[in-house]
């Protein structure tokens, strides 16, 4: 070769170059874009708001960067997901702040890179500026601000769609190389999150329904066969689920507990599609199921039979498993309407759309059948207006309507009827438009679904946003102060009592301080995830069993352990510990406001060597009108000596057989009583007997505990000399 | 495939008596095993075992009309029995039991077998018949045994249930209305196939005589008429359709003069409730008790369209006769509940309707379902056949006569206890006699059924009337003993006293269904 032509050669390679990197610019500029918005919604995300989820996924990756397996609290899990691999090195940075904050960054680039895939999928079957259309909406809609969270469904969702683009080639191509990628991918998309077990399922459908509209096909099933023995096959196929669902699954308590009440699978299902359709922007829906059904005589190319196969396996398939979660969530925890495990469909959905609108493909039955589901869904669902809805993104464009225009419920549903309307009429008259009208269609549709999409998202975001603003209100600052305070050395938390209040103050400390390594509860309360364990007592001057092992306790409210506190927040206290936990003295029977029923003790197990306690009873907090009023309560409080007894078989403590001194008084309504009586060396305990409870409730309150009265114990030792 | 269609070939190419002949055989077998397995008193089966029935024959044996809730059908075909047997339900069921077993057995096996041939072939209707054989095996392992909690609601041994009391039912164990309609409804629509294969309006009037002798029955077998007319109209047979409404017609008459002869007023056209919420929770407690109701809606929803698509007016005629009794019947209130067990005898007629449904889930096999492409004979009316002759004198003239000459019950001869279907006759075998402080009596025939004795006393005659215009007895008496022998010696003088005789299905268990009941006698 010549250095002339090695120059020639050299310039048209840079030439090459430089042309692909321009035709890559515009689709590079759109996820730009994307991640730009997303990340200024991420850094707007103080803290984590989502439990115990994000916290799961948080300590399982913590483990994973520090010791290189999975556990969750010290005890090891099995795998559950690529993600937490994925976010694992950010935790080697400097803090918990820094590693939040990269993780939420990196949550943005790999949520956006779902664009990538959505484009050379969308690339096979339509035009340049459709695909971009199709790739910018796909990473538009409301579920990417899914991206602010500690969560699975950020890889999940770009795999999802790097699955399908991988499928359709291998079906449509079916060389070597694509149909081994395409199996590659299906078979890691479950270990991504669980749900994408529907993806190689649906790889495994699409490619039956390929064989099945082939000549192969057709020539397996002879020329006699009829449309008729295709459904007659199709019935004893489900026959033959209905038999296996009794006889194998009902084995399975997920799907025993969810197919009991399967009346509410299609209930579930509905109220996710009706999101879903809302979020998407209800055209995509008419218009994408409409392109799912070629024209009379179309030539379909091998991928579009491969797209239009997948399509339709993901349509019945994720709608299903969203039915049959919903409908084992509504058992076991609560009712969610689980657009959750639905969004994976808005990319092909999107396609769909551009091939409908772009090929007009768009026959009428199938686009007044689509339109009438549309219709039924838009009209039927039950709009959520809760700001941050994580399980229903899709709803967002509505709480803007109501947030931001200020319109009511009323509103807002003729608004969504209105947008049923122009969608349909849109996708109505694109069967006629032809030339620059229908180009011209074609760009307003993907401006308008872009807008929606994205307005969608980014309200979705900022509830996310406002939610984490006032977490972090309750949070110390900075939040991560146990962890400064230890120096990373481990921390056993030991509450009592807990709400669910004090439970997601619990997860959230537990996130921002990794030096956490238990959480235990005197009294079974402790929240989620991982183990908890419930200590016992040990000995009568409060040791407790098993010990944490730990160079600290954390003490929540109730809980006063011996030793000196070296930090504190709240109710939260930061002591060190030199052996197993030994509390310094303990309440039974009286709530976090102080509040008792009919029975209250105090046991005292260390630091005291005599002299009196008293008794605070009051009920200054309860002044009903004295016509109707309940009587005094009568208290008789009892001090003695404290032993560890056996209570309903557990090692509780106990008043010894020989009390010191007991007192009895009243204590009416809206005042305060103070009963004092004598105490020596502890261990001592004291109990009080109440008779003459009410219930606020009976007096107008909306309170409907049965109370006795507040109480407080305060030891004062003797005075020496 | 192939080697399946060959063996189909030649199943096909067996004289079917040599196949439907082991299959009877076998349907006796499994009802002997029902029977010994089953719980019952001598001859006595299941509860509620078609007292009321009983009586309207014994009564219109002496040419009376009941106003008890018993329409006219099984009354004119059991009142030779009623008579000869004193009115004792238990000394006939004998004759009934083992007359029903063999003569309607026998014609619902065949029916089945024949309806299932001529919409998709012998193989079809072989296996329709072996269905009907199975059917009771199968719908024993269908409902659970023992106690069981579904969606907070307990259900306790439906098994159990059904061997006892669904089961006797449907295989004609029992002295019921339920067993007759599933006999004469499956015969007229074994009759309506073969018409619409046929052509013949002989066919037609013969169906039309058995579903109106149905309708005699009991009226609620009427929701069986939609489904024919819905088949003759897809085959376009508009003038047998109307023939089949004419052919009614002597039922509907006999139903009015019927209960204008008991209540002595003419009846208001009866009204059907149905109700979705009624069927759901029914559908509910099918799940509850059974294994699986999507499998059941499985079975209704291929099996119809396995037949329709093979033969549309056949297989229309059968979804539709399941419709009416499992979808229609189970959506109305007073049809009885799942959950109580009482359900079970109004679906009865839909059985064999069910039974080929399921065998019609077989076409689904690729390539059997296919539509049958025979011409079918166009619609004509043929000279009325000997056949149509004995039909109409026996199922049309017979019972409107009957009925016909039939005049209110007189006073004090059958009494009514709590409810129109609890009557029973009032019998004078008791030979009630009250001696000083004792009450004693001969026990009535009972053909080895163990009855038990309640006694019961007022201080009047303890009649009131049940309706106005009619001389049944309500009774307004106490029930102060249940005894198992035949004396009371605790008599208040100066009381009325009757004696009942009562029998349970379990035998160990004194108490039960109400059969008969002695004239008052007077305590001195």
């Amino acid at each position: 070769m010549s250095v002339a032509s090695a120059d020639a050669h050299a310039g048209a390679a840079r030439r090459a170059l430089v042309d692909r990197l321009l035709a890559a610019a515009p689709l590079l500029t759109i996820v730009a874009w994307a991640a730009v918005v997303y990340a200024t919604k991420a850094a707007g995300q103080q803290t984590p708001t989502l439990f115990s989820d994000e916290l799961q996924w948080t300590q399982l990756s913590r483990a994973i960067a520090e010791e290189g397996t999975a556990s969750i609290r010290g005890e090891p899990r099995f795998f559950e997901s690529l993600y937490v691999y994925l976010i694992a090195p950010v935790w080697w940075l400097r803090d918990t702040a820094t590693s939040y904050e990269a993780i939420k960054y990196l949550n943005v680039l790999v949520m956006t890179s779902a664009a990538f895939p959505a484009y050379l999928l969308a690339r096979r079957l339509v035009s340049r500026p459709s695909a971009l259309a199709v790739a910018a909406a796909s990473i538009a809609i409301p579920a990417m601000f899914y991206s602010l969270y500690v969560m699975s469904e950020v890889l999940a969702y770009p795999w999802a769609v790097l699955s399908s683009w991988l499928i359709v080639e291998a079906l449509g191509r079916r060389t070597r190389a694509w149909v081994v990628a395409a199996v590659a991918a299906a078979l890691i998309a479950p270990l991504v999150r669980e749900q994408l077990m529907l993806v190689p399922v649906s790889f495994a459908t699409g490619a039956f329904l390929v064989w099945w509209t082939s000549p192969a096909g057709r020539a397996a099933r002879g020329r006699s066969w009829t449309r008729g023995d295709t459904i007659g096959l199709a019935l004893l196929g489900f026959g033959a689920f209905a038999v296996l669902s009794r006889w194998l699954l009902q084995s399975n308590t997920v799907w025993q507990l969810a197919t009991d009440t399967s009346g509410r699978i299609g209930a579930h299902i509905l109220a996710a599609a009706g999101a879903l359709t809302i979020g998407l922007g209800i055209l995509p829906l008419i218009a994408g199921l409409t392109g799912l059904v070629p024209r009379r005589g179309e030539p379909l190319s091998p991928h579009d039979r491969a797209f239009i196969a997948l399509t339709v396996a993901f349509l019945v398939l994720f709608p299903l498993y969203a039915g049959f979660k919903g409908a084992y969530n509504e058992r076991t925890f609560a009712i969610r309407i689980n657009e959750r495990n639905l969004f994976y469909l808005a990319p092909l959905l999107f396609l769909a759309t551009a091939i409908a609108l772009e090929r007009r493909r768009l026959r009428l039955l199938p686009l007044l059948l689509a339109t009438g589901l549309a219709a039924y869904l838009v009209v039927t669902t039950d709009i959520q207006l809760n700001y941050g809805f994580f399980d229903a993104p899709g709803f967002s464009i509505a709480v803007m309507a109501n947030r931001d225009l200020r319109w009511p419920l009323e509103t807002i549903e003729t608004g969504l009827v209105v947008a049923l309307v122009v969608s349909a009429g849109i996708v109505a008259a694109a069967r006629f438009l032809g030339g620059a009208a229908r180009l011209v269609v074609l760009s307003l549709v993907a401006v308008l679904l872009v807008g929606w999409n994205v307005t969608g998202a980014v309200t979705a975001a900022g509830g996310a946003n406002a939610a984490g603003a006032l977490y972090i209100q309750f949070l110390p600052d900075p939040p991560d102060w146990i962890d400064l305070a230890t120096g990373g050395a481990e921390v056993t938390y030991l509450g009592q009592a807990l709400t669910t209040g004090d439970a997601l103050r619990t997860n959230l400390t537990e996130f921002w301080n990794s030096s956490i390594a238990n959480v235990w509860s005197l009294d079974g309360t402790a929240p989620f995830p991982g183990r908890t364990v419930i200590p016992r007592l040990a000995k009568g001057d409060g040791t407790l069993s098993p010990s944490p092992d730990t160079p600290y306790l954390l003490a929540d409210a109730g809980i006063q352990p011996v030793g000196e506190a070296v930090a504190g927040f709240g109710t939260l206290r930061l002591v060190p510990l030199d052996g197993p936990i030994r509390l310094r003295e303990s309440l039974q029977g009286v709530d976090a406001e102080t509040w008792m029923g009919e029975f209250g003790a105090y046991n005292r197990f260390a630091e005291g060597e005599g002299g009196v306690v008293v008794v605070t009873l009051s009920r200054t907090a309860f002044c009903p009108d004295p016509d109707v009023a309940p009587p005094p309560a009568r208290v008789r409080v009892t001090v003695g000596p404290l032993r560890i007894g056996l209570v309903n078989g557990e090692r509780q403590p106990v008043l010894a057989d020989a009390p010191w001194a007991s007192r009895s008084g009243t204590v009416p309504n809206c005042e305060q009583r103070n009963l004092t009586l004598p105490v020596r060396g502890a261990p001592w305990r004291a109990e009080i007997q109440l008779e003459g409870t009410f219930k606020p409730a009976d007096f107008g309150f909306p309170d409907t505990r049965t109370l006795g009265a507040m109480v407080s114990f305060r030891y004062e030792p003797a005075r020496s000399g | 495939m192939r080697r399946l269609r060959a063996f189909g070939r030649r199943v096909e190419e067996i004289r079917p008596a040599f196949v439907l002949a082991p299959l009877l055989a076998a349907h006796l077998a499994v009802v002997v095993v029902v029977a010994a397995q089953a719980r019952h008193n001598g001859w006595l089966y299941g509860t509620d075992a078609g007292g009321h029935d009983w009586t309207a024959a014994w009564a219109l044996g002496h040419l009376w009309a009941t106003d008890s809730g018993a329409w006219y059908g099984l009354a004119a075909l059991l009142w030779p029995a009623a008579l000869a047997f004193g009115g004792s339900l238990p000394a006939a069921l004998p004759v009934v039991v083992v007359a029903q077993v063999l003569v309607g057995g026998t014609a619902i096996l065949l029916a089945t077998y024949g309806i299932g041939a001529r919409i998709g072939g012998r193989l079809l209707g072989y296996a329709a018949a072996l269905g009907w054989v199975l059917a009771p095996v199968l719908s024993l392992g269908f409902f659970y045994g023992g106690d069981r909690v579904f969606q907070g609601v307990p259900y306790s041994d439906f098994r159990g249930l059904v061997r006892d009391i669904v089961v006797p039912h449907a295989l004609g164990l029992t002295s019921s209305a339920a067993f007759v309609s599933l006999v004469a409804l499956t015969v007229a629509a074994w009759l309506l196939v073969r018409s619409l294969d046929t052509g013949d309006s002989n066919d037609v009037v013969l169906a039309a005589l058995a579903a109106g002798f149905a309708l005699g029955v009991d009226p609620a077998n009427a929701v069986f008429v939609p489904g024919v007319l819905v088949a003759l109209g897809l085959a376009r047979r508009w003038r047998h359709a109307l023939a089949f409404l004419g052919a009614l017609l002597p039922a509907a008459a006999a139903l009015a003069l019927w209960k204008a002869a008991g209540s002595g007023e003419l009846p208001a056209l009866p009204g059907f409730g149905f109700d979705l919420e009624t069927l759901r929770i029914n559908s509910t407690h099918l799940r509850g008790g059974g294994w699986s109701l999507l499998v059941v809606l499985w079975i209704a929803v291929a099996g119809s369209y396995g037949l329709v698509r093979k033969a549309p007016a056949k297989g229309t005629l059968v979804a539709a006769w399941l419709a009416g009794f499992f979808v229609v019947l189970a959506g109305v209130p007073e049809s009885g509940s799942v959950l109580a067990g009482t359900i079970f005898p109004s679906v009865q007629p839909g059985y064999a309707a069910l039974v080929l449904l399921g065998a019609g889930s077989l076409l689904l096999v690729p390539g059997w379902g296919r539509p049958t492409r025979a011409a079918a004979a166009g619609e004509h009316w043929s000279r009325p056949s000997v056949a149509v002759a004995a039909a109409v004198l026996a199922l049309g003239v017979y019972p409107l006569v009957l009925v016909g000459l039939a005049s209110p019950v007189p006073p004090d001869r059958i009494v009514v206890k709590e409810s129109p279907g609890r009557s029973v006759p009032v019998s004078a075998a008791f030979h009630l006699r009250a001696e000083g402080a004792a009450l004693s009596w001969t026990a009535p025939a009972a053909a080895g059924t163990k009855l038990s004795y309640r006694i019961y006393r007022s201080p009047g005659p303890g009649c009131a009337r049940a309706q106005e215009g009619s001389g049944e007895c309500l009774l307004r008496m106490a029930g102060v003993g249940l005894v198992r022998g035949t004396t009371w010696t605790d008599l208040a003088p100066g009381f009325s006293y009757r004696v009942a005789a009562l029998a349970d299905y379990r035998v160990d268990r004194a108490g039960g269904d109400l059969l008969l009941i002695s004239p008052p006698v007077r305590a001195g």
